[in-house]
């Protein structure tokens, strides 16, 4: 039985950028990694009785940022929603997002799947891309049985990037994973570390009949590399199949991917999930963006990828992937561009080849 | 000297520029007086005499060293008290909860900072109901104020311990915050001037938060023209709060002697129905007269939706209490349970043991109007019901300058007498409400007294940012009465 082609694979992901501010998203505490516990958290981040919020202009330049980069509406008017749970490491008993009105709506990414002449050309829909705070941190080791609370990630910015469910199997989704990775850093909102957790990926998977509406989605939650993206996928998409085959159905639910076993299981079913209460934040005014902030930001961005391959195509005569190769990374572009503008565009193809053979291998060495 | 306890700001300031006395000597009057008479009142819940003292020696200071060289404020030197829902630097800062029973603030709220850098002397921390959540101050942890005109009957709330302090001559002002008339009701049931800004006038930093888009403080005193001091002060734009507005500052005091000739009075016929009491009736309707003599005109106007105010108050209010009070949670500060099993079991027991039964009924009212399934029906319908409520004044506000009415429907009543039925006693704010659903501006401020000899309180509504013009209503009609003046015996034989 070749279920691979019985099944379709359906895939959408969602994305926690953490934004490259000097400082929180609604406190002027640093966000720089590592320094000692609660030593970065002032009176706002550890929500002090009586202390507000206020919006980091330097956060929404980042999103705006995204926003044109992937095409998208830059919505004139969002709103803050507090989303109500209690944790230890949530210092108001609320998180800040945005809820229903987000401040980037829609847009898309191209990315492509496959190496060399195979590779495929696939375009991913964004939903939407908001602002929102990080939480703290549970530390569960060193206290002797009890939990120790460290709020120096609280209040760090985030912009959390929604996928439509367009993406079909697990290379898809990592291609398109890369692809989003390659641009934040492009555009410099966000450093990409994704040990640090500047960069981490939720991926919605469920799976179902071709033509057949959408089946039961279970989220797997903190991918915080490809290679686990690719392992956690493959190993849900087989689970569900395995599960429907058996006769069970599948049932929403929130899972973790264990890179020891390989395998994913359930944190909490949907029974279980929260009423998350979301209502407008009443200590924050809907952030208004006037198309002059828009315009002001996007004469600030450099040349996008897909901009660039077109050049490179166009300018020098290179191929698509060569294009592609050479716009995988800002550095390896930004390499590229000075090399070439030292030998003359006559040797393009030749700094090319060599910028993605030699010097990438002895990169990789 | 003798004399002082019951003395204007502006005398206050007089006597100290003039070296009649010093602030240390006030301080120590005001202290002096607190320690005889508080203990009757159960007013103030936190006192500090070296603390205050040492706030004194400083503001004496500056008098001193800073005389010809920088501009002083007219109020450095005269003592305050704060309600404790403004954290106040080093001392504690409960909210009327025990929640937060053992909670010292680290830093000052904006208006504590404000009053202190005109070098105001703090005297203490002033009981309320707990969270700001009642309307007679018997919610709070530390147990119920008494009025001082009838120590068996509430003085009003949720700023009843303000109200108390300044009726009783043991504070010549104090801060207040006002969501649903928490200002302006105690100003009325202890026979006092009070006053609530327009939201945003005054900055909410520091200023623990019951319901974020209602809440504003301001100040509360004997006179108008001490409030428009006071104001002067407090108000201003602050980086802090996103709400804060930013507007250039403005003098309240400016418009305090112009006469009333011309003036524009609206009175919603709602605000004149049933439910009012005779005796308050009649002590509002001769303060309508003595205006009519000053000058000013009556002009009947409409707030069709002014009914539907209490309970899209009792929905907004409580919604956004549930979310600001998560924060108290036993992790960081505030009262932990001593024992539990688990997390869930230690935000359980920390809360149920720490927030009083009225703070409960409305967080749980506030999470139930915000659950799923219920957000439409409750939460955004009453946010619909706000925004013609504003438009009502806006229209009513084409005809008229200011509004007026009843304060409270009855004077101070008794301990218990509404307590245990909640919905009695949200009625007690039920011509206060309205004006912080819109954000509007309300004052109030003695006009008579009703049964029991008990102050009744003429409430004054202005439109958006027209506080100076209520001041200017206010005052001239203190100018003309001497309501304002009355003290209760309790006051007076303490000397």
């Amino acid at each position: 039985m070749n279920r691979e082609t019985q099944w379709e694979v359906v895939i959408g992901l969602e994305t926690h950028a953490q934004l490259q501010t000097k400082s929180k998203i609604f406190s002027g505490s640093s966000i720089a990694f590592g320094a000692e516990p609660n030593m970065q958290a002032n009176a706002v981040d550890i929500a002090l009785p009586g202390v507000l919020p206020v919006l980091n202009r330097e956060a929404v330049v980042c999103a705006i940022k995204f926003g044109l980069a992937v095409g998208a509406t830059i919505a004139p008017r969002s709103v803050f929603a507090r989303k109500n749970y209690f944790y230890p490491d949530l210092p108001k008993g609320y998180q800040i997002s945005q809820f229903e009105i987000p401040v980037v709506q829609g847009g898309g990414l191209s990315t492509r799947v496959g190496t060399g002449d195979t590779a495929t050309e696939k375009f991913v829909h964004l939903t939407r891309a908001h602002l929102e705070e990080d939480a703290g941190k549970s530390l569960h080791e060193d206290f002797h049985g009890r939990t120790g609370i460290d709020l120096n990630r609280a209040g760090t910015p985030l912009l959390e990037i929604v996928t439509e469910p367009d993406m079909r199997s697990s290379a898809e989704a990592v291609a398109y994973a890369r692809a989003l990775h390659s641009l934040v850093q492009w555009i410099g909102i966000c450093d990409g570390n994704m040990q640090e957790g500047s960069f981490r990926c939720d991926a919605n998977v469920s799976v179902r009949r071709p033509g057949e509406p959408l089946g039961t989605r279970r989220e797997i939650k903190n991918l915080n590399s490809f290679r686990f993206m690719q392992q956690a996928i493959d190993f849900e998409v087989q689970w569900q199949i395995n599960e429907i085959n058996e006769g069970r159905p599948i049932r929403q639910a929130t899972v973790l991917f264990d890179p020891d076993t390989g395998e994913t299981r359930a944190m909490r079913s949907k029974e279980d999930a929260h009423d998350y209460r979301y209502f407008p934040d009443p200590d924050l005014l809907p952030l208004e963006i006037r198309p002059e902030w828009i315009a002001e930001v996007g004469a600030g961005l450099p040349e996008l990828p897909q901009a660039m391959q077109q050049r490179l195509q166009s300018e020098y005569g290179l191929s698509a992937y060569d294009a592609a190769i050479l716009t995988g990374s800002r550095a390896m572009a930004d390499f590229f561009s000075v090399a070439v503008g030292q030998t003359g565009a006559a040797s393009a193809k030749l700094v090319a080849n060599w910028v993605m053979g030699e010097l990438a291998a002895r990169l990789n060495r | 000297m003798s004399d002082l306890f019951n003395s204007s700001l502006r005398e206050l300031s007089a006597a100290l520029a003039a070296k009649k006395v010093s602030a240390v000597e006030l301080a120590s009057l005001f202290l002096d007086r607190i320690d005889r008479l508080n203990p009757g009142l159960n007013a103030f819940i936190a006192l500090d005499r070296d603390k205050t003292l040492a706030q004194a020696r400083a503001a004496d200071e500056v008098r001193k060293i800073g005389a010809g060289v920088t501009a002083i404020s007219p109020l450095c030197g005269i003592p305050l008290a704060h309600k404790d829902i403004f954290c106040t630097k080093g001392w504690r800062t409960s909210c009327g909860s025990k929640i937060l029973e053992n909670f010292v603030s680290p830093y000052d709220a904006h208006v504590v900072e404000k009053l202190a850098a005109a070098g105001m002397v703090t005297l203490g921390k002033l009981n309320m109901d707990e969270f700001a959540m009642g309307s007679s101050n018997e919610t709070s942890y530390f147990g119920p104020v008494q009025n001082p005109w009838d120590v068996s009957r509430v003085p009003g709330g949720s700023s009843g311990g303000s109200a108390a302090a300044i009726a009783a001559r043991l504070a010549p002002a104090a801060t207040g915050t006002d969501t649903g008339g928490s200002i302006r009701q105690p100003a009325a049931l202890c026979g006092l001037t009070g006053l609530k800004p327009t939201y945003g006038a005054v900055s909410r930093y520091g200023m623990i938060a019951f319901a974020s888009s209602l809440d504003q403080a301001g100040p509360m005193a004997k006179s108008a023209e001490d409030c428009a001091l006071l104001l002067n002060a407090m108000a201003g734009f602050d980086p802090r709060d996103s709400t804060s507005l930013e507007r250039s500052t403005e003098d309240y005091a400016r418009d305090l002697e112009q006469p009333l000739a011309g003036l524009r009075i609206g009175l919603p016929k709602e605000f004149f129905g049933e439910g009012m009491d005779a005796d308050v009736r009649a002590a509002v309707e001769a303060a309508l007269a003595e205006y009519r003599k000053l000058g000013a005109t009556a002009i009947e106007v409409a707030l069709p939706n002014s009914g539907l105010s209490v309970p899209a108050y009792y929905v907004i209010a409580p919604a956004e209490a549930s979310s600001n009070l998560s924060r108290f949670d036993g992790v960081r500060y505030g009262y932990r349970a001593p024992e539990y099993d688990d997390l869930n079991d230690m935000y359980s027991k920390s809360r149920a043991q720490g927030f009083g039964a009225e703070v409960k009924r409305r967080i749980l009212i506030g999470t139930y109007v915000l659950s799923h399934g219920y957000y439409d029906a409750y939460y955004l319908k009453a946010q619909k019901i706000r925004r013609l409520i504003a438009a009502d004044f806006v229209e009513a506000f084409k005809h008229c300058d200011v509004i007026m009415g009843p304060t409270s429907p009855s004077v101070a009543f008794a301990f218990g007498a509404k307590s245990a039925d909640p919905v009695q006693m949200y009625l007690s704010d039920i011509y206060t409400i309205s004006t912080n659903l819109a954000g509007l501006p309300g004052m109030s401020l003695p006009c008579g007294f009703g049964n029991n000899n008990m102050p009744v309180g003429l409430q004054i509504i202005g439109n958006w940012f027209g506080e100076a013009k209520m001041l200017n209503v206010a005052h001239q009609y203190q100018k003309a009465t001497d309501w304002h003046l009355r003290m209760p015996s309790l006051a007076g034989a303490a000397q």
